[in-house]
């Protein structure tokens, strides 16, 4: 790799920023369950069984057919 | 005339608004180098080793970047990613090209009914409903491998074509407008309808969507080597939202989320490539404003169909802007055409750096190699500052 592609991914590895374990299972929780997400969150992995509360009647997804 | 650089360092210059040695020139090219490099798209989906072959067959057509096909990740994965997933919607992989088969296209369907519904409970009742039956015709091994291992795999492969060919890549992490993802989970009509008749759930939808679209994209980068390999900390941020927007509703619905996204991106360190398809020529007054508060050098705005050389006149010394040798022409066209469009987006967008040539949203997969290797070449020919 020259010099000068160095010197440039050098500088942006120190600006870089990315996003904590803990900031993408915010988001995701937020994504994934809603307002649920801090409840799930808070419970995991226990929460799996609390999956079950957020399906409505009739859409269960282990229900057999 | 200016020493030879690099790829990398011609594509820094035409970010940072320099002129380089010569206009940077990057043909985006995704189902095209399956198709001439003789892989299936399931292969070029599921086989990172022959995706690289393929594109090593193709190196004549390869510009200042190469596009590492991002969306690969985005399909194979169970949870829902920028709006390419095989669960939540309906992007078919197929085996084969047309006409035995089909490129991924969008099979329109609406995925969301009620919006409300899913800001209360999330996508996982979508995701793990038993109405969407591919995810139960996937095994957790499956899930596992695709969801977690399956792109620290991907992203290696690309490390090392980066690393021996010494062309960076287009982008590292890809992320949707979340308005485009309504699109896709609405429908273009009933988005239409809803930014009509629900404008306030369309705006807490976008919300709601925004944060995990941009952290998940910004977590991509990173496992595709940010910060480390070229062009890995690019995020590619994509669409115009529904087609014919006027500026209004451009303004409205679009803008406020699109800045937030590329405040957000930039201000983390990463780099924006916004790549927004439609003529986006009356919103560019909007547009201009993208670099508010930003440093120079972080965004570039790859247009389909807007006018460049309008796009020069407003955006220039602003912004980069990447753009926009017709689909229709390197498919139809021949060489001496591409070669002439080429040298015209050129002559109205290089003065002053700023300005990489490219194609309108990507190389179309049929298009006839020797335009494209005419773009390349026009790049070359008239393109020294």
């Amino acid at each position: 790799m020259k010099d000068g592609v160095k010197k440039i991914l050098e500088k942006t590895k120190q600006g870089l920023k990315p996003p904590t374990d803990e900031e993408m299972n915010e988001v995701t929780g937020k994504w994934l369950f809603g307002k649920n997400a801090n409840r799930m969150l808070q419970y995991a992995p226990w929460s799996f069984l609390l999956l079950k509360i957020l399906w409505k009647k009739g859409e269960e997804p282990w229900k057999t057919e | 005339m200016k020493d030879e650089m690099t790829r990398y360092e011609r594509l820094e210059a035409a970010w940072n608004l320099e002129e380089a040695d010569r206009v940077p020139v990057t043909p985006v090219n995704c189902y095209i180098i399956p198709y001439l490099g003789g892989i299936s798209i399931k292969e070029m989906f599921t086989e990172p080793e022959k995706l690289i072959q393929a594109t090593i067959k193709c190196m004549d057509i390869i510009g200042d970047n190469i596009d590492p096909n991002i969306t690969t990740l985005d399909h194979l994965s169970l949870f829902g990613k920028s709006g390419w997933d095989q669960v939540t919607l309906d992007w078919r992989i197929w085996d084969q090209f047309p006409p035995q088969g089909n490129i991924p296209s969008f099979y329109e369907k609406p995925i969301i009914e009620d919006y409300d519904d899913v800001m209360e409970r999330g996508f996982s009742t979508i995701l793990f409903n038993k109405k969407v039956k591919e995810v139960f015709a996937r095994g957790l091994d499956d899930f596992f491998y695709y969801e977690f291992e399956y792109s620290e795999i991907y992203a290696k492969a690309w490390r090392k074509f980066v690393e021996e060919y010494e062309v960076p890549l287009l982008m590292g992490g890809r992320a949707c407008h979340p308005l485009d993802l309504l699109q896709y989970y609405r429908g273009i009509n009933l988005l239409t309808e809803d930014i009509f008749e629900r404008p306030k759930k369309v705006k807490e939808m976008c919300e709601f969507l925004l944060d995990y679209e941009m952290n998940r994209a910004m977590r991509q980068a990173m496992i595709m080597g940010a910060g480390e390999v070229p062009g890995a900390e690019i995020v590619f941020f994509i669409n115009g939202g529904p087609p014919g927007m006027s500026p209004k509703i451009f303004d409205e619905f679009f803008w406020p989320y699109a800045k937030k996204a590329v405040d957000t991106f930039v201000n983390r360190g990463f780099k924006v490539l916004c790549h927004w398809d439609n003529d986006l020529t009356p919103s560019l007054d909007t547009i201009k404003e993208i670099i508010k508060g930003l440093p120079k050098g972080k965004v570039m705005i790859d247009f389909e169909k807007t006018d460049m050389k309008k796009a020069k006149e407003v955006l220039g010394g602003r912004v980069c802007i990447h753009g926009n040798v017709p689909s229709s022409l390197l498919v139809y066209g021949t060489p001496e055409e591409v070669e002439e469009y080429s040298k015209k987006l050129i002559e109205d967008c290089a003065a002053g750096g700023g300005y990489i040539l490219g194609t309108e949203c990507e190389t179309p997969w049929d298009a006839k190699r020797e335009n494209v290797r005419a773009m390349i070449e026009a790049a070359i020919k008239y393109g020294k500052y």
